[in-house]
């Protein structure tokens, strides 16, 4: 037997997900015709999903923020041309996505001696944090933007390879070839992390 | 996050890499960072202005309604015009032919057909022996 949840219950959540989707698209019409609060509410509702998408494209938490208000004001913009009947949510995040993207190429050049200091860390030891820490940022520098996009999108945030595709313009293939390669070369470069986490 | 971690299940996914992936990657928990953040991207868009198309609509409506007002207006007129001079024509037609004293004789009026003159078969039959 599944643990499917009782039918009420998915009834219930149905609902709730009905009334959600009506109350963004509401908030969607009026943003359109100019008012600003409703602007807010969807910067309230969807601000960390696309912290979350800028922060898995870029290597620090600054370029992150950067791209995160680039993918407001730019999804604020361009609002005229968004189709209520669309998922505000996806269309969003793509603009995100593509600021994050552009932030990335333009810190290619970027020294991985200044990568991000705002990085969490489990470990309690903070030597050992530390160096943990460093490890995987040098083994993150060494993956394109696309394949660390990839990894972290999917393993991290749990998207599937087909809304990853949607997210970057790659095909699906293309971001499962990704994930693969950036998988085994973390795990090349972080060969002994069981050891030490 | 809406996909929670349900990924580490999925084929080659390194969980102690996924967990230091996500210790990495894990977005700032605090309620005042995100206020910060929305007020941030707020305060970007204040000089940024909504130009939809049907808010440009918007700002001529009233002229465009006064405007289609004026053509219907207009049009009538015209249509009331043009209907008041076709009557006073038929009218001033009909009175001149009243009023013109013209004479139609009888045969005319009473007449069914061509007339033929009386010799007219002959002449058909032999044009150059008539």
């Amino acid at each position: 037997m599944t643990d499917r949840p009782p039918l009420a219950l998915v009834g219930t959540e149905s609902e709730a997900r009905t009334a959600d989707l009506a109350a963004e698209r509401a908030l969607v019409l009026a943003a359109q015709t100019g008012d600003r609060s409703a602007f807010a509410g969807l910067v309230q509702r969807h601000q960390r999903r696309a912290y979350t998408v800028a922060r898995a494209i870029v290597l620090s938490h600054e370029d992150a923020e950067d791209a995160v208000q680039e993918g407001f004001l730019h999804a604020y913009r361009a609002l005229e041309r968004f189709r209520p009947e669309q998922a505000f949510g996806a269309w969003l995040h793509r603009i995100v996505a593509n600021a994050a993207l552009d932030i990335a190429r333009r810190r290619k050049v970027r020294d991985t001696d200044e990568l991000p200091e705002t990085l969490a860390s489990p470990h309690r030891d903070p030597a050992e944090a530390k160096e943990l820490r460093e490890r995987l940022d040098a083994a993150l520098a060494t993956l394109g933007e696309r394949q660390r996009a990839v990894i972290v999108l999917h393993d991290v945030e749990g998207y599937k390879h087909a809304e990853i595709g949607d997210l970057l313009g790659i095909p699906e293939g293309t971001a499962r070839s990704d994930l693969h390669h950036a998988r085994t070369q973390l795990r090349r470069l972080l060969g002994n992390l069981r050891s030490t986490s | 996050m809406k996909h929670g971690f349900k990924s580490d299940r999925s084929a080659g996914a390194d969980p102690a890499l996924s967990a230091l992936l996500r210790s990495a990657y894990a977005p700032p928990a605090e309620d005042a960072y995100w206020e910060r953040l929305e007020q941030r991207v707020l305060a970007r868009l204040s000089d940024t202005p909504v130009t939809a198309w049907w808010n440009v609509l918007s700002e001529w409506r009233l002229i465009g309604a006064a405007a289609a007002l004026l053509a219907v207006a207009l049009t009538g007129a015209t249509i009331v015009r043009e209907l008041s001079n076709a009557q006073t024509s038929s009218e001033m037609a009909a009175g001149a032919v009243i009023e013109s004293g013209f004479s139609v004789d009888e045969a005319t009026l009473t007449a069914r057909g061509r007339r033929l003159p009386p010799d007219a078969p002959e002449r058909y039959l032999e044009p150059f022996g008539y």
